[in-house]
């Protein structure tokens, strides 16, 4: 048996939708249950207070980075199967973008907005109702924005294939990012609660 | 060490586990190389599903429906595909041109030609190259004449009858039955081609259309 399940036929297309409704609800539940499923959690990212997004993030892509890895290394996933979104690197830049200005505004990511809505929150329904809005708008939009939305195509591009680096640096180095970025996320958390519990006394 | 290990909390444990595990996956083996590598295994899987090829009749219905999720390559050369028989909405790519054809490696690309060999062969390049969506039109053009708009419909049932002169009719061609289909037969290819060259022009937005993904997030 080898994987991607789908593309080897052990499953057909409608139980992996029956899949990814399951691995759906797998994944509110753990953005919900990492506290994502407020705003006020989201935003405090970006007054440097409490970087759980950012550690939560960066564990999940080393997780399933180092999962992936070996999987493929002992030959149960055939990586180049797996589909990737191809690089557009322009458009993807303009998307980033809006996206964090949107999750700076809104305090909520698509993802997160979903999970929160299914806690009651009525700011996320309104969030989870404008990225439809936005989607139909797009689709509407579709031949105004086009120029950009295909500009720089660079295909299916790994940072491996691209920068010609082997496969497993690649990894560690992910790897290394991730451990120094937890530690400078503690240590700057840190920092901003002595500050903030200094300022009002100071004040 | 073990007294070193039981002094770090859970996430300083993890931490060290992940910093492992990279230390260790430095030396797996690249499962993505710039070189082209066929996966033998992939391909027969495919073709052993009929993953790699798509029926005549069933392309006909995605045209008369105008899906837009799929382009059509007509392999033949310019000479050939501009003076013969063309299916509407095909492009015209020949195999040595493929590569600057702009085709997205995960949209569904069907390819045409004369027969199936040389269907079989692009599809063959294209696999290699990481092309996940092609399929080879069943019977190349033949298969479309004979399929599509001449089908037999000596045996077949009324509603089938009337489904297949619905579709031949649209594509400005006619059922054989009988006797037509006996004299059609000794008609040689080209002559057949050359009676039908009015073929309903290629409409230009088709191509624009993006391609409908399944996958992705």
């Amino acid at each position: 048996m080898m994987a991607p399940f789908l593309k080897y036929g052990v499953f057909g297309s409608e139980t992996s939708l029956v899949v990814a409704f399951l691995l759906g609800i797998g994944f509110g539940f753990a953005l919900e249950r990492a506290g994502f499923g407020s705003a006020r959690k989201l935003v405090s990212q970006f007054y440097l207070d409490d970087l759980a997004v950012f550690k939560v993030m960066f564990t999940a892509i080393v997780t399933a980075m180092l999962g992936v890895t070996y999987l493929s290394w002992i030959g149960f996933l055939n990586l180049s199967l797996v589909y990737l979104v191809p690089t557009n690197l322009l458009p993807q830049i303009v998307g980033g973008l809006v996206l964090g200005a949107g999750f700076v505004i809104g305090g909520y990511c698509p993802g997160t907005a979903l999970a929160a809505t299914a806690t009651g929150r009525v700011d996320a329904l309104t969030y989870g109702a404008g990225l439809y809005v936005g989607t139909l708008l797009f689709a509407e939009a579709y031949p105004l924005v086009k120029g950009l939305h295909t500009a720089t195509p660079m295909g299916q591009t790994t940072i491996p294939q691209y920068f010609n680096l082997p496969y497993g640096l690649v990894v560690f180095a992910v790897v290394l990012m991730a451990l120094g970025g937890f530690a400078g996320a503690g240590w700057v958390e840190k920092k901003m609660a002595t500050q903030r519990t200094i300022e009002p006394t100071a004040s | 060490m073990l007294q070193f290990f039981t002094t770090l909390s859970t996430n300083q444990r993890l931490a060290l586990l992940a910093f492992v595990l990279g230390l260790v996956a430095i030396a797996a083996t690249p499962a993505r190389g710039g070189r082209v590598t066929v996966d033998a295994r992939e391909m027969a899987l495919l073709m052993e599903k009929g993953a790699d090829r798509v029926p005549a009749r069933t392309l006909a219905d995605w045209i008369i429906q105008a899906r837009s999720d799929f382009r059509l390559i007509d392999l033949r050369d310019p000479a050939t595909f501009a003076a013969g028989l063309r299916i509407p909405t095909a492009e015209n790519v020949p195999v040595g041109t493929l590569a600057q054809a702009g085709l997205a490696r995960d949209e569904k690309i069907l390819l045409v030609a004369d027969d199936e060999t040389r269907a079989a062969q692009a599809w063959f390049l294209l696999e290699a190259q990481g092309y996940k969506g092609v399929r080879i039109v069943e019977g190349g053009l033949r298969g479309w004449r004979e399929q599509v708009m001449y089908p037999r419909v000596d045996g077949v049932d009324a509603a089938q009858r009337a489904r297949l002169e619905a579709i031949s009719a649209h594509f400005g061609g006619a059922p054989r039955s009988g006797e037509t289909a006996a004299a059609s037969d000794t008609m040689s290819a080209p002559a057949v081609a050359q009676a039908v060259v009015p073929v309903p022009p290629i409409p230009a937005a088709k191509k624009a259309a993006p391609a409908k993904k399944r996958e992705g997030c």
